[in-house]
């Protein structure tokens, strides 16, 4: 379990009472010029994520959004339950696609503390990134974390 | 699956990790300063999980072009990153279908350490 990421967090544990409490709705729409500087950095070349033309031929009504791409989508979002910087391991991540997100559309996006388990001087936390095309839920994304706190 | 990209080699540099802080808005300073990281009892900059994630993402795009769509893409993060590490990223065909082709993704160090595992679910689009 050792890949950081960096959010706000909080300096004291957070209490079991956040469990199940879930952000306010923020919308989002990802342009295609976000889209392609996302993959220059990362180094994907593939004419899908690039040109429009390509991406309808195969099926998108605009260019698609690389699968990894709405964790950034957690930037937008405040989370109550986190206050204060801080650093977590990422242990495990996820996404659950029910349509394949596309840039230029609006995305109405939210995050829910799930899951809450303190073991000693740790918690492992999960939350679920709920993303709605308007129509209904389009994909979700679990990100579990592991908080350590130092002894006192 | 002839189109598969099942494997990915890639030295993960510290320009890679700062151009992916600046993209994902994540600049933890342990990924973008040594003194930082090795404060923290890290040789090196730690690579953020979701660029490792971005990058096995890159695996699947050409079946993104031909007519699947991802249904379900899961990662477990097992030893970090470092920069100046070079990543492997393999995939292997766990189960296939005429609607349906399960991979199993794994990227490892230059000292064969794995520091990823997980599971790409793929459905034809109908």
């Amino acid at each position: 379990m050792a890949s950081l990421l960096y959010l706000k967090g909080m300096k004291e544990m957070i209490d079991k009472k956040w469990i199940g409490t879930t952000t306010e709705w923020i919308s989002t729409k990802v342009t295609r010029k976000e889209v392609q500087e996302f993959c220059t950095v990362i180094g994907e070349e593939n004419l899908l994520y690039q040109n429009i033309t390509v991406a309808k031929e195969a099926g998108y009504a605009d260019i698609p959004l690389p699968p990894t791409y709405p964790i950034l989508f957690w930037q937008s979002i405040e989370l109550p339950w986190l206050t204060d910087d801080f650093t977590m391991l990422q242990s495990d991540q996820s996404f659950s696609y029910e349509h394949t997100l596309i840039a230029n559309k609006t995305y109405h996006c939210q995050i829910q503390l799930q899951k809450l388990r303190t073991q000693s001087n740790q918690q492992f936390i999960v939350h679920r990134l709920s993303i709605d095309d308007g129509d209904g839920l389009a994909a979700t994304s679990d990100t579990t974390m592991v908080l350590r706190y130092q002894e006192e | 699956m002839d189109y598969v990209n099942e494997k990915i080699v890639i030295e993960i540099t510290a320009n890679l990790v700062k151009q992916y802080a600046a993209v994902s808005g994540d600049t933890n300073p342990i990924h973008l300063l040594k003194s930082v990281a090795n404060q923290a009892g890290f040789p090196n900059p730690v690579a953020h999980g979701m660029l490792t994630m971005a990058i096995g993402a890159k695996v699947i795009s050409p079946l993104l072009q031909d007519g699947w769509r991802l249904s379900y893409y899961k990662m477990r993060f097992s030893s970090p990153l470092f920069v100046n590490d070079v990543l492997t990223i393999e995939t292997k065909l766990l189960s296939s279908a005429s609607q349906e082709v399960i991979l199993k993704i794994r990227g490892e160090n230059q000292h064969w350490d794995t520091v990823v595992s997980g599971k790409i679910d793929l459905i034809i689009q109908n």
